[in-house]
């Protein structure tokens, strides 16, 4: 079966087969739901936000300009829904604490423990999980996707240098949380 | 001793050391066992965040997709028609009282200028019209006649429009 070029799905879909959307699913729903799980932190907040990606995506094909990359452009949309879920879920979090004080109850919270899994991609993927949502997010674009720090820049709209920065801050970073896990034999 | 920074490292793992600073930093992790080893795990995380895999998502979510989008385009097509028979409606009413408006005042303007030969044909044939209604149906049944040619009238130049409107798009 000949491999089709997202450029050429996208033509299809845009002359009325809209069933062929679902090849563009497909090449980019393992990576898309990679990054969200990452960000979010939350398996059932990921796949709900990728799901409107996707939705989304699909009825704003039309006004996809060929100039980028149709990823750049998709994982644009996938960042900005993220970053949208995140605030909403910290406005929460900061709505039920407050409701929490207010009700003056001693604030215990447990931390669950996290499953050990001896596959080092788990364990490399609860490291990450661990970093602050700008460090994930370019830990994953780069490494994952494979992606320029130029391309990187596009989706999380900062400066190329900036991009480097958090590069090498992300992987500080996440050396640092291995070491506090004590996963360093593991891992590194 | 002054350690490397993380930022010299990252730079040195990345090849974007400059060929003075290599040298630099080359010098000194021939001295310090820790930077040495600072380095070296750098450079394990970067070939492990290379290797890593990707997650995989549920399985059906394409089906679960596609679903939603069907969904969706069905409602905005309801929606858009729904909301086309509203302005039609709308503009029908405004084009009506438009017409009925222009009909009545250009009556009056060919009823006082005699002379035109339009007029003429316009005011004969308007009244063998007329004639012949209220002979047939009554002089209220006249009214409502004229009403109901001119709100013909709009109706069709409207579809007309769209039509032409459609076949463009």
């Amino acid at each position: 079966m000949k491999h089709l070029s997202d450029i050429e799905i996208i033509d299809s879909v845009l002359q009325g087969n809209a069933n062929d959307y679902s090849l563009l699913i497909n090449r980019y729903k393992h990576k898309a739901f990679s990054l969200l799980k990452r960000m979010l932190k939350n398996e059932m907040d990921a796949e709900e936000v990728l799901q409107d990606c996707f939705v989304k995506a699909f009825f704003a094909l039309k006004s996809f300009k060929r100039e980028a990359k149709y990823s750049t452009w998709f994982y644009r949309i996938v960042f900005n829904s993220a970053v949208t879920k995140l605030s909403g879920k910290k406005r929460k979090i900061e709505q039920e604490m407050l409701s929490i004080d207010n009700e003056d109850n001693p604030l215990t919270l447990s931390v669950p423990e996290k499953e050990f899994s001896q596959e080092k991609n788990e364990l490399l993927n609860l490291a990450i999980q661990e970093l602050p949502e700008n460090y994930s997010v370019v830990i994953t674009l780069f490494y994952l996707e494979s992606m320029s720090c130029e391309e990187i820049s596009k989706i999380i709209n900062t400066s190329v240098n900036n991009v480097k920065v958090l590069l090498h801050r992300s992987r500080a970073a996440l050396k640092e949380v291995i070491s506090q896990k004590h996963l360093e034999r593991e891992l590194l | 001793m002054k350690h490397l920074t993380n930022d010299e490292l990252n730079r040195s793992v990345d090849n974007e050391l400059s060929q003075q600073e290599k040298i630099v930093v080359e010098q000194h992790l021939s001295e310090c066992s820790f930077c040495s080893d600072e380095l070296k795990s750098f450079k394990s995380l970067n070939s492990l965040l290379l290797e890593q895999h990707e997650e995989k998502a549920p399985e059906g979510i394409e089906n679960l997709i596609m679903k939603k989008i069907a969904k969706k385009m069905r409602s905005d097509k309801s929606q858009k028609t729904f909301f086309r028979f509203i302005v039609s409606l709308f503009s029908l009413g405004i084009a009506a009282i438009i017409g009925f408006v222009g009909y009545r005042a250009s009556k009056t303007i060919f009823q006082v200028s005699v002379n035109s030969e339009i007029a003429e044909w316009f005011n004969q044939t308007s009244a063998q019209m007329k004639a012949i209604i209220s002979l047939a149906f009554g002089e209220k049944t006249l009214r409502s006649f004229e009403v109901t040619m001119l709100l013909f009238f709009i109706l069709s130049i409207y579809f007309l429009v769209e039509k032409y409107k459609a076949i463009r798009h």
